[in-house]
């Protein structure tokens, strides 16, 4: 299913160019004698040709991921691809929640947001407590919100410290979403339990202390 | 969905240019002006696109969205604002999206500042840039999407380069863009000129502003870069003939001579084969330099087999623009055939000896600069051409270029006479040769320095004899003829800060304990120790000297050693700048008990440099706004 974003965005192409194509031309005397056109049918081909060869090419241009090995498919295919295998195979396997999850992330790939969701929902219905699958059910949202914790994305984060009071991965987003509400103490407080389970060597541990630094000053 | 959007963006704009070659191509071969009239439409549209594009990516670096790989590895949140809207071309795939939105504005600028031109030729040259556009943005979206999600986002981004967390940095590279981009103008009309079969003199004056805008940003893009080398590298140099850097002073020589085959073109309606080819070279040059940076040929030959999708697609690009350019000029040559005549002492004599000494400047830099990756690709050994390559073969090809430089504007046209020109400038001849002769009795011993002050004084007394003649005559003065005087001076004034400097400079290596001093040059450099030190985006040490002469205080220097997050050293120099000298002092290692390396640089006259460059720039915005360049044509 195409965005409606997109269609407004060639909407808005076409109008441009037809409206161009029904102005009255400008002779000049550098100009050799004109041959008129019929503006119908050239617009009807412009039109077109924009909403076909835009659509076309963004569609040949999906990022490709590698599947799991348990799809017994072991090169990277194109997201489209990989869409109709995962679909046809959750059709006779609808209790496969990491597949469900698979095809969640695919169609968030893709741009197909709100088939997305569906994919995660089911996936989460059949899993509720999957941690991971829950952080990347929030990171999708998130990252859909264009960084927004607000609303979904925030009560998934809390169910996921509920089930698993030390996931620093959650701890960490917490944080971020209470910074984001300007709740200092509570950010503070979530990043602070973060590096306290973390181990002395992990990377993550400096982006943390870091935040925690620009956050009290 | 921001992002997708952006994507979408930029394929819209990919279909727009391609519609804005096959479109008008059509209306301008069939006489359908409705059609050929779309252009203007059509990279409008484009451009609008292409914004969109760059907007919604400055925001996903401004509001930290990690799940886009290009801000992933080039942002993180610690990074001052500045730098995330500059970190858009920190990477290849941003600063090709910028080489697409400069080349969009310069061909809208051309749209709107050419209402004076006939409508077809003008659309002509917007099919010209369309063409051009379309191979940047298939290149951008097939080899360099800046747009591609990561399937989980990462907490936190990597880090932006070091080196480019500086404001030098941040500005140097759209400047080099315009200035590369702006040679697609001359280059653009000298296409639609063959394509059409018309090469108008009238209209071939119409390319030099615009060269010379573009001329002009290449120069300040070259100054910011050799300036930023400078302060932040940490040794003291401002040209170290790195082949990036030749990548863009090869343009630049070109561009020179374009702008002064263009003045002989329109004027005399000669070189007009030399234009064109210029033109032509100009441009491809630009590319050359895009291909040599962006597909990593430079770091290794090898990195363009293990990642050849990038080089190819940029080799076949240039080929395409080269071949085909060069392809129409064969077909097209007796159309820009001239039969105009000059005597073997005449300025088309004068300027035809620029022209070749300018290219033949350029070849050896480009000799230099392709020949060890040439023997490298072949597997025939590695081999590093540096500074005494380039400094024993372009400098004497330049010395007779400045010395004719000063001259060629006292030669009359197509014929003159020696006997005239020395009778003319005989006393500032004898003034120079007067002054370099007690200079080298009284004050200067090194020849380097004394010919590099001869080159100035010849500069500067020709333009200034020049301008007292059109004084004493009551001449009108054009912006363009000031404009001349003042680029002109302007190399005067960079030869003379390039050769004190690199002759007359100081350097010291020292090793410094609290207390410890250094007389340099009768400045005497006191080390009063290190403090640690930190910011946002690093933490490191800061040195503290205090600098005396003849017992005063001159100024107090603190010069840093930073660690940025991922770790990288980097040297941040202190610098006491004047006009007549900088006093350079840069924080090395900490040798234990105390002690640090330091180096201290005397460096004379370094201002001049960048102070030549910013003067050449001047001169060549002050020609743009001459009135010869306002059109007032019937259209």
């Amino acid at each position: 299913m195409v965005a409606w974003q997109f269609i407004l965005m060639i909407l808005l192409s076409c109008f441009l160019l037809v409206f161009f194509l029904y102005r009255p031309v400008k002779i000049t005397v550098h100009d050799d004698s004109n041959i008129p056109i019929n503006p119908l049918s050239w617009s009807v081909i412009i039109v077109l040709f924009i909403a076909i060869s835009s659509l076309l090419f963004y569609d040949h241009l999906k990022p490709a991921i590698l599947l799991e090995k348990s799809y017994d498919i072991q090169e990277s295919v194109s997201l489209s691809d990989s869409i109709i295998s995962l679909e046809s195979y959750l059709k006779n396997n609808p209790e496969d929640s990491e597949s469900w999850k698979m095809l969640g992330l695919a169609k968030f790939n893709l741009g197909e947001f709100s088939s997305s969701i569906e994919s995660f929902e089911k996936a989460v219905a059949i899993n509720p407590d999957d941690v991971e699958m829950l952080l990347q059910y929030a990171s999708v949202l998130v990252a859909m919100q264009d960084g927004s914790f607000v609303g979904k994305p925030k009560s998934i984060i809390e169910k996921i410290l509920k089930i698993d009071p030390q996931s620093i991965h959650a701890l960490y987003l917490s944080g971020i979403a209470a910074a984001n509400q300007s709740d200092i103490i509570a950010a503070k407080k979530f990043w602070q339990k973060a590096l306290y389970i973390m181990p002395e060597n992990d990377p993550d541990r400096k982006v943390i202390e870091e935040a925690i630094k620009m956050i009290s000053e | 969905m921001l992002i997708e959007v952006g994507h979408f963006a930029l394929i819209l704009a990919l279909v727009f240019s391609f519609l804005s070659v096959v479109l008008p191509s059509i209306g301008l071969y069939q006489n359908r002006i409705a059609l050929a009239q779309l252009t203007k439409p059509l990279i409008w549209g484009q451009f609008f696109w292409i914004l969109v594009a760059v907007f919604i990516l400055i925001n996903a670096f401004l509001a930290n969205d990690f799940s886009v790989r290009y801000v992933a590895e080039n942002s993180n949140t610690q990074l001052p604002t500045l730098f995330k809207v500059s970190a858009l071309w920190a990477a290849h795939e941003g600063s090709l999206l910028l080489w697409v939105f400069i080349l969009s504005l310069w061909s809208i600028a051309v749209s709107i500042f050419s209402k004076q031109m006939p409508s077809a030729f003008l659309n002509q040259i917007l099919v010209v840039f369309g063409f051009v556009s379309f191979g940047f943005l298939l290149f951008l979206l097939l080899t360099s999407n800046p747009f591609e999600r990561l399937p989980i986002p990462p907490l936190e981004g990597r880090e932006l380069n070091p080196l480019l967390q500086d404001f030098g940095l941040a500005v140097h590279p759209p400047m080099l863009y315009i200035g590369y981009v702006g040679l697609s103008v001359p280059f653009a009309f000298v296409i639609a000129s063959l394509i059409r079969g018309q090469l108008d003199s009238t209209w071939l004056r119409w390319t030099r502003p615009w060269t010379l805008i573009a001329w002009a940003f290449l120069t300040i893009g070259i100054v910011l870069g050799s300036w930023w080398a400078y302060y932040e590298l940490g040794w003291g140099g401002w040209w170290f003939w790195d082949p990036v850097e030749n990548a863009s002073f090869m343009p630049w020589l070109v561009a020179t001579a374009l702008i002064h085959s263009i003045s002989v073109s329109e004027k005399r309606d000669a070189f007009v084969q030399w234009t064109v080819l210029l033109a032509i070279g100009g441009f491809s040059l630009s590319l050359l330099g895009t291909f040599l940076v962006r597909s990593g040929v430079l770091t290794s030959v090898h990195a363009f087999t293990t990642d050849p999708a990038r080089g190819l697609f940029i080799l076949l690009f240039l080929f395409v623009v080269i071949g085909g350019s060069l392809g129409l000029y064969s077909w097209r040559f007796n159309l820009i055939q001239r039969s105009s005549r000059f005597d073997l002492f005449s300025r088309e004599t004068g300027l035809l000896i620029n022209n070749v000494l300018l290219v033949t400047a350029m070849l050896s830099v480009l000799l230099g600069t392709l020949y060890p990756l040439i023997l490298d690709t072949l597997d025939l050994g590695k081999i590093s051409v540096g500074a005494p390559y380039f400094n024993a073969v372009f400098i004497p090809i330049m010395i007779p270029a400045v010395l004719l430089l000063a001259l060629v504007p006292f030669m009359r046209w197509k014929n003159d006479s020696v006997a005239r020109v020395t009778s003319l400038l005989r006393v500032e001849w004898i003034g120079v040769l007067a002054f370099l002769f007690v200079a080298r009795m009284t004050i200067i011993d090194n020849y380097y320095v004394l010919l590099a002050v001869g080159i100035f004084f010849w500069i500067v007394l020709h333009a200034s004899s020049l301008l007292t003649k059109r004084l004493r005559n009551k001449t009108r003065m054009s912006f363009s003829f000031l404009g001349m005087l003042l680029a002109h001076i302007g190399i005067g004034v960079f030869i003379l800060g390039a050769t004190i400097t690199s002759q007359l400079g100081i350097e010291k290596d020292l090793k410094m304990n609290s207390g410890d001093s250094q007389l340099i040059a009768g400045y005497n450099f006191v080390f009063n120790g290190v403090s640690r030190h930190e910011k946002d985006n690093y933490r490191g040490f800061k040195g503290d000297l205090t600098v005396f002469r003849d017992n005063k205080e001159v100024v107090r220097l603190f010069p840093e050693k930073r660690f940025y997050q991922t770790g990288m050293p980097m040297t941040e120099a202190a610098i006491d700048p004047s006009l007549t000298r900088d006093l350079y002092v840069a924080l090395g290692e900490s040798l234990g008990g105390g002690a640090w390396s330091v180096r201290i640089y005397y460096k004379p006259m370094i201002r001049w440099v960048w102070l030549g460059g910013i003067l050449i720039a001047l001169g060549a915005l002050l020609s743009v706004i001459d009135r010869r360049y306002k059109f007032k044509v019937d259209s």
